[in-house]
């Protein structure tokens, strides 16, 4: 019975015993799970935060798996870590080794990555293609290693095949796949996190891309090896390379031939990051304003490093021609008023005694060039207040119902006494539909009229004619025929039935002459103000001018709403037009 | 005939092992086969049975790998599904 209860006690005994080993030995591989899958947990988030603080501002690949693989031995034991990545030219092969290894281990590595990568671009890759780096610990042959395990993980950004990542260890089995499927975890965030900040600079360089493309002024950039980036559009044509392709650094020197020296400008500006400007440069007979600068890095990564430089180039051309011109209006402007004023102060003197106050035919003759030389200086000094309303905007109309044929044959009366001295015929032809009352400022419409009157009495010759013409058009007819039904000859011709389809119901007034004319390519200028051609034209043929008549009329004529035009045949004569609404 | 189609299947998934063998690493691609049910992969990952529905496994298969590393994977299968015209393969995804 004792024996019974004995055997009964101990097999009880080494029930119980082998209970609790179970149960310690299943506690412990618990605990040893549970500690597994919080060192994954952990490494998971250390990793990921470290990830999100840092492609914030870059989508590096080789920054983002130094990352990865910064804390990795925390995590998993491994040999050796190596990426192989896409380079513009070639391939970068990159492996530290956490433990030694002799030559063929790494040769292994790099040989099974690039199988890999082969079978994933489809593509066969040369092993000069390849450049290799190796750190860590160091290389030992006399130690032969083959590899036990190992993993590679596809760098996949934009659904594109960046490079491979490659976690090796000499050992057999020695990954679970909870381990790895974290690693493509986490890799696969980062990859989703770099692919939507480079489709956002992406996205922010086409509209940069595009804005640079559309700018007027030429904008050349180069990295720090001097090789041209980018040229737009602009840049080109102001260079003479419209028609080139693959425009290259010797390409771009060659187009500033003696002009500037890009090369010197270039390398100054980066070696002593120094914005260079140039302030008047004469290429392909333009002016430019050239800037050259440096480009800077502003991420943390490049910060303060000099990427390469910008080239702006900005056309001052018509800058420089309104300045010279200016120059050119001021002696001329001074000119006018030294003679008119040379005059009336001689004139002064010689009144002062008392013998010419006796000659009355002489005295009268010497108030009236008094008279003369005022009119005239203050002419253009009206002329010149005039322009200066017009540009900035003060030029206010007084409009009052009106009759155009009124003034037309005022002005006619006014100048034909000019016209009767240079036996020329002045007559006027206002159709009959001219309506009698139209709502417009007369004191400046007579001042436009007398301007273009004035400029065809100075250039039509003796026994010419010049015809004052007037009628009416309407919305959407041809000008030519409308004059032709009006019995008008004068030089409008049918390139300007486009200008007037639009032009709403109005009065056409016309001043057409049998003067000089006017070559083509003077015609586009003649409503400009400060007008070279003006000026030149008249004071060649003795007849001053300070350029500022048509402007003037043109000014005034567009303050009303109307139009102004020319066209001419060269020997033949000229009309001038403008219209006014009704 | 549909012990002619099953053998096709699993000639088709061996390539697929394979290819993922050497992109992935062979112990990573043999443990996700391994996990597709209704098939029964080798150490060396050779596929030595499949059961139920063929097409229903081969999705498994080329799904456990997706989910792995993503849409590349389907690209670098196109090549192998040529080699084998009279497999249905629509509705593959």
């Amino acid at each position: 019975m004792e024996n019974i209860f004995f055997t009964i006690s101990v097999i009880f005994l080494i029930i119980i015993s082998v209970v609790l080993f179970w149960r310690e030995r299943s506690f412990r591989k618990r605990a040893r799970n549970y500690e597994a899958n919080m060192r994954r947990k952990m490494y998971e988030l250390a990793v990921l935060k470290d990830l999100s603080k840092k492609i914030g501002s870059s989508f590096d690949v080789e920054r983002i798996i130094d990352v990865v693989t910064g804390s990795l031995h925390q995590f998993i034991e491994h040999t050796s870590v190596s990426y192989m990545l896409l380079e513009k030219e070639g391939f970068s092969f990159k492996i530290y080794l956490e433990k030694s290894v002799d030559k063929n281990f790494i040769h292994e590595v790099r040989e099974r990555m690039k199988t890999s990568l082969e079978t994933l671009l489809v593509k066969e890759i040369n092993d000069q293609e390849i450049e290799e780096r190796v750190s860590g610990a160091i290389v030992i042959d006399e130690k032969p290693n083959k590899i036990g395990s190992f993993f590679n993980i596809p760098l996949v950004i934009d659904e594109k095949v960046v490079g491979l990542l490659t976690i090796a260890d000499t050992k057999e089995g020695q990954y679970k796949e909870e381990d790895i499927t974290i690693l493509y975890k986490i890799v696969a965030q980062a990859s989703q996190s770099v692919t939507k900040l480079e489709q956002l600079v992406k996205t922010e360089q086409l509209k940069l891309g595009a804005i640079v493309e559309s700018l007027i002024d030429g904008v050349i950039m180069t990295d720090r090896e001097y090789k041209v980036l980018m040229v737009n559009p602009a840049a080109k044509k102001y260079l003479g390379l419209e028609k080139t392709l693959d425009i290259d650094f010797f390409k771009l020197v060659n187009s500033f031939e003696d002009h500037f020296d890009i090369r010197s400008k270039l390398e100054e500006s980066i070696a002593f990051d120094k914005i260079i400007t140039e302030r008047e440069v004469l290429i392909n007979e333009k002016f430019f304003q050239i800037v050259v600068a440096p480009v800077k890095g502003e991420s943390h990564i490049v910060e303060d490093q000099i990427l390469g430089c910008v080239v702006v180039f900005h056309d001052i051309t018509k800058e420089k021609e309104s300045e010279k011109f200016k120059e050119d209006f001021n002696s001329l402007i001074v000119h006018e008023l030294r003679g008119p004023l040379g005059t009336i102060k001689k004139i002064g003197e010689v009144m002062h005694g008392e013998r010419i106050r006796e000659d009355k035919t002489t005295y009268d003759e010497y108030i009236k060039i008094v008279f003369d030389s005022s009119s005239q200086m203050l002419e253009l000094v009206d002329g010149l207040l005039d322009i200066s309303r017009i540009e900035s905007g003060r030029f206010a109309l007084s409009s009052r119902v009106s009759e155009i044929k009124n003034i037309i044959e005022g002005r006619v009366i006014f100048f034909s006494t000019l016209a009767k001295d240079k036996e020329i015929e002045l007559i006027s032809k206002v159709s009959e539909d001219v309506p009698s009352e139209i709502k417009f400022d007369p004191l400046r419409i007579e001042q436009a009229l007398s301007n273009l009157l004035s400029n065809s009495v100075k250039y039509t010759n003796p026994k010419g004619l010049i015809e004052v013409q007037a009628f009416l058009h309407k919305k959407g007819e041809k000008i030519v025929e409308e004059a032709e039904r009006n019995g008008v000859v004068w030089f409008i011709t049918e390139r300007e039935n486009e200008v007037f389809f639009n032009v709403p119901d109005c009065v056409v007034v016309g001043v057409t002459d049998s003067g000089e004319g006017i070559s083509k390519e003077n015609l586009e200028k003649m409503f400009i103000k400060f007008n070279k051609e003006e000026i030149l034209m008249q004071n060649k043929s003795g007849k001053k001018s300070t350029g500022l008549g048509l402007a003037v009329v043109k000014g005034i004529i567009r303050a009303h709403g109307g139009i102004v035009g020319v066209d001419s045949r060269e020997g033949e004569g000229s009309t001038f037009y403008f219209t006014i609404n009704i | 005939m549909d012990e002619e189609e099953k053998e096709e299947y699993k000639r088709l998934m061996v390539e697929i092992i394979s290819k993922q063998s050497i992109i992935l690493g062979p112990e990573i691609a043999i443990m996700r086969a391994r996990g597709v049910k209704n098939i029964t992969i080798t150490e060396k990952g050779e596929v030595e049975n499949i059961e139920g529905n063929y097409k229903e496994v081969l999705q498994s298969l080329i799904n456990q790998y997706v989910e792995l590393s993503g849409e590349i994977v389907r690209a670098t299968l196109g090549s192998i599904f040529q080699k084998y015209p009279t497999l249905d393969k629509e509705g593959l995804s």
